[in-house]
């Protein structure tokens, strides 16, 4: 605050107002000082509304609160925001006072005795149109874009906006002069289109026409700097001094290149682009020392990249042809075992990945076989959590269903008991059933025992009597032939 | 107002009346006026007649010339002692000075507003709206209660099917400041008039 009150105090007293050296800060302001302040403020700032207050506060009250009225008045009038009223000035609050003199010093003109007599520079004319400027387009409404007159059109819309694209143009030279060849100026007279057909819209021809013409002048401006700052202290005629600056400039140039192409050659194997690079670096001398009339840079890039020497474009295609099969072979076998090791690497990680495909897959069904016995495990315990859910459900009513439980078991006893005599009565009969077909059967196989003892009986006496039958048929026998010889 | 050389040694091959008779002079002139007025659809044909003595690439040169002749007094906003002075450099006589000024007066507006339009711009702002809401919570807190200030700014662009607004939530210290800021470039706008 006391950095802020000296300088305000300090600006008060340039705009007249004699505030006494002992005052070092708006605290020891009292109402007169700062009435006076106000109105020789108001007065610097603007004389027509300051000439009618008088800067010495009246004795009266009313003619006192008629002046701070109208101070006030004229604080609003300068666009103050702040609150102000005549108790602003006639009982004044310190921060009050400070914001209206700050406000006030902003407003006062700066240096305007110094600006009136010194001519005004280039830069300060610029800003004072740019102000002017800036000020009128303030002034303006805004308005929306449908309801724009032409002027306001012009300082608030943005739709026709372009880009500044300068594009290069060719132009007719000086043909009056001798060193133009005539192609060129064949060129010139038949073939060059007008500036303006050689663009398509007139602000690109604008912009790069303005460009041609500033980037033609700081040319000219360049070289005369340099040309008085260095070139006049080195005693050459200007030519010369052109030529020993490109001279310079190409050395420098072929320097750097010259240690690229090492630093290249170091660390690969010498190509033949280096070799190239390395031939062209020594045309590129031979051509800059020789080349001592000036000519422009353009020139004499073109010579430099299009205008080899025959002899020069012979020599290197020779050797590019001796490199090319030996290096082809060398660059064969290379692959060769690179790719073979390639090949090997590429075998090595497919077995390495079958083998890891098989052990997923063990590892897959013992996984599957775990899951099933889980399942089966969750399954029963599903069934065991049923049962004990439905025992839980029960058991909030437990007397009741225990009663029920009984009864249910009682039933089931009872039909249990039913169907074990039902069950009985089936039995028994079942059991007599059973013991009359056992009876049966011992009958039959009596008899048929019985049956067997016959058919054996019958089986002997069958062969007893085929027994005695031969001995019969043999006893005739004997008898006929007997009775045979007798005869 | 400067001139590079090429386009100087333009000028004084026009203003030369043993190379360009008055007639060739203004067809010239207007050649140039017509080529930078954005209206012009159709290129200014060289009428053959009035240029027959005249070697065409002298005539590309000159109309090059006054173009950025023109292009330069516009940028440069002369005025008309300026550029007499300029032009009587150039050996122009009375009667082209007066011609190429009345030319030069009546596509001044035209051509200015062409140099104007050169350049680029933010869109601008032409409205806002905005909305309070209240931020009980979030996912991360509890209890915030916080005001929130959704704020849209509507563009004016170029084109009104592109216009897209820009719209924004802010709390209220960044409300605040985007406010100081406002208030900031408008003091200083004002600053700036005030020179």
């Amino acid at each position: 605050m006391e950095e802020v009150d000296r300088i305000l105090i300090h600006s008060l007293r340039t705009c007249g107002t004699e505030v006494p050296e002992e005052v070092q800060s708006l605290r020891q302001f009292n109402t007169e000082l700062i009435v006076e302040a106000v109105v020789r403020c108001l007065r610097v700032i603007n004389p027509s509304a300051g000439s009618n207050l008088s800067h010495i506060l009246p004795p009266g009250m009313s003619a006192r609160f008629r002046i701070g009225t109208s101070l006030a008045q004229a604080c609003q009038d300068l666009g103050y925001t702040g609150e102000v009223g005549y108790q602003t000035f006639l009982y004044s609050s310190e921060p009050d006072i400070r914001a209206l003199l700050i406000f006030l010093a902003e407003k006062l003109p700066r240096h305007s005795h110094e600006d009136a007599h010194q001519p005004a520079g280039k830069s300060v004319v610029l800003q004072r149109e740019i102000a002017t400027k800036i000020k009128q387009q303030l002034s303006l409404p805004w308005l929306p874009p449908s309801c724009r007159t032409a002027a306001a059109k012009r300082s608030q819309s943005l739709c026709r906006l372009h880009r500044f694209h300068a594009q290069p143009l060719s132009l007719a030279g000086d043909s009056s002069s001798k060193s133009i060849p005539p192609e060129r100026r064949e060129y010139w007279v038949k073939y060059l289109p007008v500036v303006s057909t050689q663009l398509p819209h007139a602000y690109s021809l604008a912009a790069s026409l303005l460009e041609r013409n500033t980037s033609d002048l700081s040319a000219v401006q360049e070289w005369e700097a340099e040309w008085k700052s260095q070139g006049l202290a080195s005693r050459l005629s200007p030519e010369e001094y052109r030529s020993r600056k490109r001279q310079r400039l190409q050395k420098r140039i072929q320097d750097q290149l010259c240690r690229c192409s090492q630093q290249l050659a170091e660390n690969h194997v010498p190509g033949p682009s280096t070799q190239d690079l390395v031939d062209m670096l020594k045309a590129f001398t031979v051509e800059g020392a020789a080349d001592q009339n000036k000519g422009s840079r353009f020139t004499h890039a073109q010579k430099f990249t299009h205008q080899q020497d025959p002899q020069v474009l012979t020599e290197q295609m020779q050797r590019a042809a001796e490199s090319l099969p030996k290096k082809d072979t060398q660059d064969a076998q290379e692959e060769l075992t690179s790719l073979q090791q390639q090949i090997e690497h590429m075998e090595q990680d497919i077995l390495a990945l079958s083998e890891n495909t098989k052990l997923l897959h063990l590892t897959i069904s013992q996984v599957e076989e775990e899951a099933d016995k889980l399942q089966q495990h969750c399954d029963e315990k599903e069934k065991v959590v049923k049962v004990k859910k439905r025992a839980v459900e029960l058991l909030p009513d437990a007397e009741n269903n225990l009663a029920k439980l009984q009864a249910m078991v009682d039933s089931s006893t009872q039909r249990m008991a039913n169907l074990a005599g039902q069950w009985e009565s089936h039995r028994v009969r079942l059991a007599d059933e059973h013991r009359e077909l056992r009876k049966l059967q011992q009958e039959k196989e009596v008899e048929s025992s019985r049956w067997m003892k016959d058919v054996k009986d019958l089986y002997d006496k069958i062969r007893a009597s085929a027994d005695e039958a031969r001995r019969k048929e043999e006893l005739y026998k004997q008898l006929v032939r007997r009775m045979c010889m007798e005869m | 107002m400067e001139l590079s050389e090429e386009s100087l040694r333009g000028l004084h091959r026009l203003a030369d009346p043993a190379q360009f008779s008055l007639k060739a002079f203004s067809a010239v002139l207007r050649a140039a006026f017509q080529s930078l007025s954005p209206e012009q659809a159709a290129h200014p044909a060289v009428d053959g007649t009035v240029f027959q003595h005249i070697p065409p690439c002298h005539i590309k040169e000159c109309q090059a010339s006054a173009t950025t002749c023109i292009l330069e007094a516009v940028r440069n906003n002369v005025d008309r002692a300026a550029l007499s002075t300029f032009l009587e450099d150039c050996k122009f006589d009375k009667e082209r000075l007066e011609h190429f000024w009345t030319e030069y007066q009546k596509h001044r507006e035209t051509l200015e507003i062409l140099l104007e339009n050169i350049g680029r711009a933010p869109p601008h702002v032409s409205d806002v709206s905005w909305r309070l809401a209240y931020k009980i919570k979030t996912n991360q807190l509890y209890k915030t209660y916080r005001p929130s200030y959704l704020v849209k700014l509507n563009l004016e662009s170029r084109d009104t099917s592109l216009a897209q607004d820009i719209s924004f939530n802010c709390s209220m210290e960044q409300l605040q400041d985007l406010v100081g800021k406002l208030k900031d470039a408008a003091k200083s706008l004002e600053k700036t008039s005030q020179m």
